[in-house]
């Protein structure tokens, strides 16, 4: 029997993932032999997803003093971030598209590695809290082994590839945006061409241009759905945005191009991504997202840019492969589509029917949301989920930037059934897509740079919302509302009728949480508007704000009009009046529950605000690659200490290959993986110009390399293999004196 | 069979059941109180708004505890996760998370909330990898169990059935303890 997981999912997990983390795991060893330097595992682990989380600088606030958390191990996992400390595992879901059997594994390790709840985020990923970083290779592994990556779900790169959750049985959608988004996901994972960006880059798909869908001008690349009739035949391309986002400087994406070809949809993406590494701001991360460039630039010269670079990007086959497999993503329904003949007498039937079932474009197709309080459900709750799934749908379940789950293709008449087997596993809320569907960021609870618990206030709403949700007016009942922890804006505040983001003000010589108001942001055409924000109230008082000014719109609103329209006539002075009787602070004395946040009894501080790695570090991509030959080479060493020789000669061979490629790549962008490429590039470029060579042993560890590669193929004895692991250590140290000779400031300057 | 990485250990609530919102001041103040011996102990969780589930967690370095609502009745577990005793077998892991979990429960019942049945207790395998293939090797389990069980309450009248349930479910125990020796217990 396999004794570790490592053996018994070898021939299960795609074979580059699996070699991508035993790097990884390699790579922890040599952090914690201090052989890898902090930035660069940090760099290295947020890259697979691994985040670090609240607390993990070793303090804690309790509500009355703050503690040092002393962890058993010494070393750390990037700056200021203890190896012990729990950290949060982020796994991406192109798209959101599940299937049972990866639900059913998320559930495993839900418990077997968290603290048994699997998060949706308001990306379509899930997140795992309280996981310690040993186990995170393991978990890797499951999931590799079900087809699920974490690489590059945090970290500068390209983050989940989101797409409306009703791609493909949207009632008003140009076409299923599915299969794009996968191949989008597929082509970049771990591509060259977006290893060096100063900040994250997130891309997202819609099919429709008027609804929410999948929010493509608040990203940084979108890209909207469109068919044009060219030569008498429809063709299908993309309406491209860039430089849209959120965080503390909302930006609306402007439009690069109104009709992108489909063919041409990876090659401009990959040209907007080499000018965005080339161009983009490195050393301030506030700066960094690719709106600052696209704001600096004008879109005209950024488009421009983009021009230039496609046309020097050498022909990728890839760009056109899955054009030819689009319809590897249809699904076909397990069900035969049939009329419900009659309502179903089922309390709390109505009420979920009217607000989480919708019509899909296919007759006699519905798609269920489950709406999932904070977006969590249980290992317990997953397993029945997937049960429901299997039974009713051709397994397709989707998760939502809205923090839910869809299942998609349910026939009207298993609607009653469906229902009624969600809500025996607690599961059957109503009001997805109301008021009461809040959705938030981890804020206090997890995130290091929460201010407020935005999770707290999440579920306070939600409470009092759903106890009167039979007697809300329709209007009020349409609004939504989002929950950010700070201002970064994750839980997307901007964008929601009603939007809160946490901060914290001075009253009475104590600090009391605060929420930001902002008000009147529009998801409708594809995050179409942002709110703005209006002034700051205390936590405990947010509840009966929100009375007051859904009440006030209710009341006031014209016929038809909307939230934000009703907000823009009211005025700035007069909403001010609405919040300022709710700004007062009563004396700790009088009101103690003022100064804690919601569901956290301790008083409340901002001691443990640190440092947040959603900016990643800023590692050259030297730095990042020659980590990864390190890691092979101490594969290598292993592989020779348990007389695999024959092996420890193909991880050093590789090591080295992979060394040299580090430089090359300052150099040749393009160079690829193919070992001649490699070689000859690095000859060129490295050992003809004598860069390479060290001032006393001249060109000797570049032979190392070049030998190993012209003899390949040959018998390898013990004696051959030790030897060449050293050379493979001599040679990445040789790089590495290579590059700080080629950054070196030039002499004189400081 | 792989000695098993984390193991969860949960008692029931009989008739009398708590609410979720109580342990979190509990939790928050045992933290401050730094109550549990030989445990770090580092943040609390609030999943009440998730059914079926971990509802209050009190999360330490080493084990977490919680108020847990999962299956068909409420209880309070104990999941060890690490910081293992030198002695790696299965028999020393199983005695070392009882008697912690034990404290642990002993440390509950001085406040002022319901009690725990403490003879009917769960003991699951949160560890895949080391599910008992065999007859063998699930006998092994039992034996190593009824031994910590033993061991911990000071009785032999123990009985021990496996968890028939869903099979994706990790491995799971269901331990009866007849004649619970209060003296045992309280030593």
């Amino acid at each position: 029997m396999p004794t570790t997981w490592k053996e018994r999912l070898k021939t299960h997990m795609p074979h580059d993932w699996s070699e991508e983390i035993d790097l990884f795991e390699n790579q922890m060893i040599l952090r914690k032999q201090d052989k890898l330097d902090e930035k660069v595992f940090a760099e290295t682990r947020l890259r697979r997803g691994a985040y670090g989380q609240r607390y993990d600088n070793g303090h804690r606030h309790d509500g009355i003093k703050s503690r040092e958390l002393k962890f058993p191990t010494a070393t750390t996992k990037g700056a200021e971030t203890e190896w012990d400390a729990p950290g949060m595992q982020r796994i991406k879901f192109p798209f959101g598209g599940m299937n049972p059997a990866q639900l059913e594994l998320l559930a495993d390790l839900a418990e077997e590695y968290a603290d048994g709840i699997i998060h949706v985020t308001t990306r379509q990923a899930i997140q795992y809290h309280f996981v310690h970083i040993e186990d995170v290779p393991d978990l890797m592994r499951r999931l590799a082994a079900e087809g699920i990556t974490t690489r590059e779900a945090c970290g500068n790169s390209v983050r989940n590839v989101t797409a409306c959750p009703l791609a493909g049985v949207c009632r008003g959608e140009a076409f299923d945006t599915t299969p794009y988004a996968h191949a989008m996901f597929e082509y970049f994972l771990g591509h060259d061409d977006v290893q060096d960006f100063g900040r994250k880059f997130k891309p997202a798909f819609s099919g429709c241009e008027h609804e929410a869908c999948g929010l493509v001008k608040m990203h940084d690349i979108g890209y909207l759905a469109q068919t044009r009739v060219i030569e008498g035949e429809v063709k299908r391309g993309f309406k491209l945005f860039v430089g849209g986002g959120l965080g503390t400087i909302p930006q609306q994406a402007k439009v690069l191009s109104d009709f992108v070809p489909e063919e041409e949809l990876l090659p401009v993406t990959q040209a907007v991504c080499r000018v965005f590494a080339r161009l983009g701001e490195k050393k301030n991360r506030n700066r960094a997202r690719i709106k600052f460039l696209v704001e600096q630039l004008g879109i005209n010269e950024f488009t421009r840019l983009v021009s230039e670079e496609r046309a020097t990007i050498p022909h990728d086959p890839r760009w056109l492969e899955y054009l030819n497999k689009l319809d590897r993503f249809t699904e076909t329904p397990r069900i035969d589509a049939r009329a419900l003949s009659q309502k179903p007498e089922l309390e709390g039937f109505e009420s979920w029917f009217e607000t989480n079932v919708y019509a899909q474009k296919q007759g006699g197709y519905y798609v269920v949301t489950v709406n999932l309080p904070l977006g969590d459900l249980s290992s317990e709750q997953a397993y029945k989920l997937a049960d429901i799934a299997r039974a009713y749908t051709p397994d397709t379940l989707r998760t939502t930037v809205e923090q839910n789950i869809v299942l998609r293709w349910v026939s009207e008449a298993d609607l009653p059934r469906v229902y009624f087997d969600l809500k025996n596993a607690g599961l059957a809320n109503p009001g997805a897509g109301t008021i009461v569907d809040i959705t938030s960021c981890p804020g206090t609870d997890t995130c290091k740079l929460g201010i407020a618990a935005s999770r707290g206030l999440a579920a306070e709403l939600r409470t009092r919302l759903a106890a009167k949700n039979g007697s809300l007016d329709k209007a009020i009942k349409d609004l939504r509302i989002k929950v950010s922890g700070c201002f970064n804006s994750c839980g997307g505040h901007h964008i929601a009728d009603i939007g809160f983001f946490g901060n914290s003000r001075k009253r009475n010589n104590r600090t009391v949480p605060h929420f930001q108001v902002v008000l009147g942001g529009t998801r409708k055409d594809n995050a179409g508007s942002y709110g703005m924000a209006v002034g700051a109230i205390p936590s405990k008082h947010v509840p009966d704000f929100l009375d007051a000014i859904t009440g006030r719109y209710a009341a006031e609103r014209l016929d038809g009009e909307s939230f934000k329209d009703w907000v823009n006539r009211l005025g700035k002075l007069e909403i001010k009046k609405v919040l300022n009787d709710y700004t007062e602070v009563p004396l700790y004395e009088t009101g103690p529950q003022f100064y804690s946040d919601w569901g956290d009894v301790r008083e409340f501080s901002v001691g443990d605000i640190g440092v947040g790695e959603c900016a990643g570090e800023v590692v050259s991509l030297f730095s990042l690659t020659i980590a990864q030959a390190e890691g092979t080479a101490f594969e290598a060493l292993i592989a020779l200490d348990e007389k695999r020789f024959k092996e420890a000669d193909e991880k050093a061979y590789k090591a080295m290959l992979q060394a040299a490629r580090s430089l090359v790549l300052s150099k040749n962008l393009d160079v690829g993986e193919d070992p001649n490429t490699i070689v000859s590039e690095f000859d060129r470029h490295f050992i003809q110009t004598e860069l390479f060579f060290d001032k006393y042993a001249r060109g000797k560890f570049a032979q190392y390399l070049t030998k190993r590669h012209e003899q390949n193929g040959k018998t390898v004895s013990e004696d051959s293999s030790r030897v060449l692991v050293e050379e493979a250590h001599l040679f990445i140290e040789a790089a590495h004196a290579c590059d700080a000779r080629l950054t070196a400031p030039p002499q004189g300057v400081n | 069979m792989n000695t098993p990485q984390r193991l969860k250990i949960k008692f029931f609530y009989q008739d009398d059941v708590p609410a979720a919102e109580q342990f979190l001041p509990l939790f928050h103040r045992w933290i401050q109180e730094d109550r549990l011996a030989e445990h770090l102990l580092l943040d609390v969780a609030d999943y009440k708004h998730v059914p079926n589930s971990l509802a209050t967690l009190l999360v330490a370095h080493e084990a977490d505890l919680a108020f847990d609502t999962e299956g068909d009745k409420p209880g309070f577990s104990y999941i060890r996760k690490r910081a293992w005793p030198e002695t790696q077998t299965l028999d020393a892991r199983l005695e070392f998370s009882l008697a912690q979990a034990l404290n642990a429960v002993e440390a509950l019942e001085l406040e002022d909330l319901p009690k725990l049945d403490l003879e009917s207790l769960e003991i699951r395998f949160l560890d895949r990898l080391a599910i008992p293939d065999t007859q063998e090797e699930l006998d092994t389990v039992l034996v190593a169990t009824k031994k910590a069980v033993s061991q911990l309450y000071g009785t032999h009248d123990i009985s021990i059935c496996q968890l028939k349930e869903d099979k994706r479910r990790a491995f799971g125990l269901s331990i009866k303890v007849k004649r619970l020796c209060e003296e045992a217990l309280a030593a």
